[in-house]
Order: C-alpha cells, then sequence, then structure tokens
C-alpha cells in the first residue's frame, strides 16, 4: 500500500489538482483529488460552474472516500503530512488504510454497480 | 464569461464584491447601503456551493458563491476539471476570503445564532466597510484580466 503512486504524498498545495490513476475496465478514467474538509461545497459548486457555463453533458461521478476514514488515517495523516513526522505517520495510515480496505472496496464496487445501472438505464 | 465571487460562506464579502462589480454600491459606500444589499448575511452554511446569480455586467452572469475552507481548493479544482472534459467554460474564480478582516470574522459567526443576529451583521457590515476599497480593487482587478 505504501508503495501506491501518491500514497501519503499530498500536500496542502496539491489539494484540488486531479491526478490520473488510469483506467478502469470499462475504459473510465479515474482520478483521485484532495479537498480537505470541504469537498460538499467545492463539487456543488463547480457543478453549477459547469452547469451555468452550459459546458453540456458532463459525464463525471463523484466520489467521496470521506466516510471511510478512520481515527488512525486522522491521527496518522496529521503527523506525516502536517507536521512532516513521515516515519511515524505514514505506518499509521497504512494501518488504518488496511482496517478500512473493506469498506473501500465496498464504496469502489458500489460506485461500478451504480455507473452500470445508470449507463443502462440511459441506453 | 462568468463572474465566480467566493468567500467562506457566500454571505458578506463575495456579495458585496458582486454587489460592487455591478455597481449596485459605490466603493464610497456607507455601512447602511451594504446593510441593504438583498443578500446581504443571508446565505448559511447549507446553501454552500450553490451560486447567487446577482446580475448580468455586459451580458456576462455575476455570480457569488460559499465554498467553506475550499477557497483556494476550488479554482484549482475547476480549471482541472474543465481542462479534462474539454468543457468550453470561460469563467473567472475570484477568492474574496483574502479580504477578510476580524470584525467580519467575528460578525459573520455571531450573526449565525438568534440572540446575536442585528449585532453580527452590523458588525459584518462594519467590518466590510473597512475594507472596501480592497474588494473593489479585487473586482477591478477581474474586470480587467
Amino acid at each position: 500500500m505504501i508503495g501506491l503512486p501518491f500514497f501519503d504524498s499530498q500536500d496542502a498545495a496539491d489539494h484540488g489538482f486531479l491526478q490520473y490513476m488510469g483506467k478502469s475496465n470499462d475504459g473510465s478514467l479515474v482520478f483521485s483529488v484532495g479537498f480537505e474538509t470541504a469537498s460538499t461545497p467545492v463539487i456543488k459548486a463547480v457543478k453549477n460552474l459547469l452547469a451555468l457555463g452550459k459546458a453540456g453533458a458532463v459525464n463525471v461521478t463523484y466520489v467521496e472516500t470521506r466516510e471511510v476514514i478512520n481515527i488512525l488515517m486522522i491521527i496518522g495523516g496529521i503527523l506525516s503530512r502536517l507536521l512532516g513526522l513521515t516515519f511515524l505517520g505514514r505506518p499509521l495510515v497504512a494501518w488504518g488504510t488496511q482496517l478500512a480496505y473493506k469498506k473501500i472496496v465496498a464504496l469502489v464496487e458500489a460506485t461500478e454497480r451504480k455507473i452500470k445501472l445508470r449507463e443502462q438505464r440511459g441506453q | 464569461m462568468i463572474y465566480f465571487y467566493h468567500c467562506y460562506r457566500g454571505a458578506h464579502l463575495s456579495c458585496v464584491a458582486a454587489a460592487l462589480h455591478l455597481g449596485i454600491i459605490k466603493p464610497s459606500a456607507k455601512v447602511e447601503e451594504i446593510l441593504g444589499l438583498e443578500y446581504f448575511d443571508v446565505l448559511q452554511n447549507r446553501d454552500m456551493g450553490v451560486p447567487v446569480l446577482a446580475g448580468y455586467c455586459h451580458g456576462n452572469p455575476v455570480c457569488f458563491v460559499g465554498v467553506g475552507s475550499g477557497s483556494k481548493i476550488f479554482p484549482r479544482f475547476a480549471d482541472c476539471l474543465t481542462e479534462k472534459l474539454q468543457a468550453n467554460v470561460q469563467y473567472k474564480a475570484v477568492d474574496c476570503l483574502q479580504c477578510i478582516n476580524l470584525p467580519t470574522r467575528i460578525g459573520g459567526f455571531l450573526s449565525r445564532f438568534k440572540g446575536f443576529k442585528a449585532l453580527g451583521r452590523r458588525l459584518a457590515a462594519w467590518g466590510v466597510h473597512k475594507n472596501l476599497e480592497k474588494i473593489y480593487a479585487l473586482v477591478l482587478h477581474a474586470k480587467r484580466s
């Protein structure tokens, strides 16, 4: 997990920038992005901006991953990213992520199901 | 071009910036005029992310919106996403939070509580009034660039 690209590597200055992670099985582009605690208003504002700018049909699925965060990830993240104590924080974040792993997998599977269902309805 | 003025709640700084942009108030406006703005101290935390269309300037929509603590993140994400989607959206995101001062901060906080609404509103308006020139400079910069 620690060897994953971008794992525990972002600073505050990187938040808001899309990080390309790769392509999914159905050919969709997958990105990750950090929002600190402002994910809800920022996503809502950007959606409204695109609608106001008549950007047309934009096929973007926003997935909030904050719901799977646990205390170990929070403490580890603060130690590693905020205080620069990577040697202490990173293993904690990795441990927390390992504990939350099933929840993360469930979230991804639920998202895939949602996209599939939406595509079927759209056809 | 869509002008997107944003601050924490969209209730004070960005609302006044949009009013300045549209000429609803002048940079020499008094505290009473700021308090008289239709949307001053109206938006709440639950409204964050929902832009208010304040009007049109030469056919361009002028909006204000609250983005919580995401004032730095919002323009980055909007730029990235529009670029990746190749969406032809012409916009200017203006961060008004840089014009915040202590009275506006305290006033904005107090105005959320029932018994302190009037006091909070006035304090926030006074704070905004003190920084009106700075907000106007931001508006002029957005208009020119």
